[in-house]
């Protein structure tokens, strides 16, 4: 195979391990990170990306778990239904998997059972890879909370290491205002109204992972605080923090909430491992392989788009044939680099 | 059937004819063996090196040498070839089946006779080759257009052709077969006439 291939391979993966354990650190898993993380971490989406993407890395995805039994009942599972379904995760079967563990572990089985998939008779396959994507060889003992949607691993053994959320600091917002005010869609409409002079109801639907009709429904309910205000304007309304109230937890160092709309943009990091890791895309000639690179793009451009990191893929239209390689490469370095800063 | 894989052909086609294999083959697609005529066959045969814009199509070949006819050209064809387009800055159309694309077209009035034994053909992967026109249906083919469109490029083809009087006899009685409507034959002695070689006209 092609080795440039292989390392751009390589590296889009150790970037993506990066960025997943420096958040999931930043709520309590156990584990030591070179950077930190600053910005507003969103657990529904984070987890969609992690069980994906952590295949290639087993101990990370069983300190997940860890943290998910300590943590879970801060999960917002309706949002991460919305959320799957909305963008089209690819994590179904290990979502149900985890489902089926965190049903016997938590206090709320019938919670977890809702993100359970129908059992399909689909081929076994292994759970877990090494980075070179060779598969890790499965023991004799299955964990049948995986075995039943097809995934192999070993036992399941928890190490108890992973710590309550933190109750400081911005990676932990979104958890802390569901410690506070419940795990409802409330919280993220506090962060999103934190981090923009003014929000829309429908730019915040699509932003928030609920539906319009929530999504009007909750600002209008919170505008009766007086501490949400509201805005009329040409038959719409646009909803405002008061200034001041809320400050001293929503913007502590008085700059606007960091808020990164992380759904779209997980789910098209999510894409790009996929595609690059698809069987049918290796060994490719260096003008078929710029031809998928190319149709990768095409569908990622939109979600960067939706996160606000359109621009950030070039237009391929302005590059022939196999000139294009190289610059979804240069690309997909770039975001990746700047998401790990 | 002849292979003649050293054959480059105009423009970027080789390009787009190797990126359409490779296209077909992750679409899963089956092998096509395509047929082609027109300005790209002169140029990949050596026969005459001219600008062209499009591959043209006149028939299809399974994999048992039998002719099929190419419209509606497959589907999964279809979609590479937008791709391949899309990916090269080519036209939507560079891949068609125009001088066979229905009833009026050459495949369903009659190719020439043993057309399929005279191809030339480049492998361009697994999943696609192309047979080019011999000179010899070339020459049926451009006089037919030649007489059908009064002269133009056709008849500038034909002549560089360098067709011998017996080859043009042949395409003129093919012709003549392929296109009975009223008006064809007055123009195919008027422009045998103005081709130089009007001695021929009573023998077709």
């Amino acid at each position: 195979m092609d080795t440039s291939f292989l390392e751009f391979r390589a590296f889009i993966l150790d970037h993506l391990l990066d960025l997943i354990w420096r958040q999931w650190c930043a709520l309590g898993v156990s584990g030591q990170t070179t950077k930190e993380e600053h910005r507003v971490v969103d657990p529904e989406a984070l987890l969609l990306l992690s069980l994906t993407i952590c295949r290639y890395d087993a101990r990370l995805f069983d300190e997940i778990l860890d943290w998910l039994v300590a943590n879970g009942a801060f999960l917002n599972v309706q949002r991460l239904r919305n959320l799957k379904k909305r963008f089209d995760f690819q994590s179904q079967a290990q979502l149900s998997a985890i489902s089926e563990l965190l049903m016997e572990k938590s206090n709320d089985p019938l919670k977890w059972k809702r993100l359970t998939a129908p059992r399909s008779p689909r081929n076994p396959e292994p759970l877990f890879f090494l980075k070179s994507g060779k598969p890790i060889p499965i023991p004799d003992e299955n964990a049948p909370e995986f075995s039943v949607y097809g995934l192999l691993r070993g036992p399941i053994k928890l190490r108890g290491h992973a710590r309550p959320f933190s109750t400081k600091g911005m990676p932990s917002l979104l958890l802390r205002l569901r410690a506070l005010l419940g795990v409802n869609a409330r919280c993220e409409l506090l962060c999103l109204l934190a981090a923009a002079e003014e929000i829309h109801p429908s730019d915040v639907a699509r932003q928030a992972g609920y539906s319009s009709r929530t999504v009007q429904n909750t600002l209008a309910e919170m505008a009766r605080s007086g501490i949400v205000q509201v805005r009329s304007g040409n038959r719409e309304k646009w909803y405002c923090l008061q200034s001041g109230v809320l400050d001293h937890l929503l913007k502590p160092e008085g700059s606007p909430t960091p808020w990164v709309n992380w759904a779209p943009l997980f789910r098209a990091l999510e894409m790009l491992w996929i595609g690059v890791i698809d069987p049918k895309r290796q060994n490719l000639d260096p003008l078929t392989r710029s031809s998928e690179l190319r149709r990768l793009g095409k569908e990622m451009r939109p979600l960067l788009a939706e996160a606000g990191l359109g621009r950030q893929l070039e237009d391929d239209r302005s590059f022939r044939g196999v000139e294009y390689s190289a610059v979804f490469i240069r690309n997909i370095k770039d975001i990746l680099s700047q998401l790990n800063q | 059937m002849r292979p003649l894989n050293d054959i480059k052909l105009p423009g970027n086609f080789e390009e787009a004819l190797h990126l359409l294999n490779g296209r077909l083959a992750l679409d899963g697609a089956p092998r096509y063996n395509l047929v082609v005529c027109g300005g790209t066959a002169l140029n990949a045969t050596g026969l005459i090196s001219r600008t062209t814009r499009n591959v043209d199509i006149v028939a299809l070949m399974d994999d048992s040498e039998v002719l099929l006819d190419p419209a509606p050209l497959p589907q999964p064809l279809v979609d590479a070839a937008l791709v391949v387009a899309e990916d090269l800055g080519l036209s939507k159309d560079w891949l068609n089946n125009g001088p066979s694309s229905g009833d009026g077209g050459l495949f369903r009035l009659g190719l020439p006779g043993g057309i399929e034994k005279r191809l030339v053909w480049k492998s361009c992967g697994e999943n696609l080759r192309v047979g080019f026109i011999h000179r010899f249906d070339q020459i049926h083919f451009k006089l037919y257009a030649a007489v059908d469109q009064s002269g133009g490029y056709h008849a500038d083809d034909l002549h560089m052709l360098a067709p011998t009087e017996n080859e043009l006899l042949e395409a003129a009685r093919w012709a003549k077969t392929h296109d009975p409507s009223e008006g064809f034959l007055p123009g195919l002695k008027w422009f045998l006439g103005e081709f130089g070689y009007g001695h021929l006209v009573p023998r077709i």
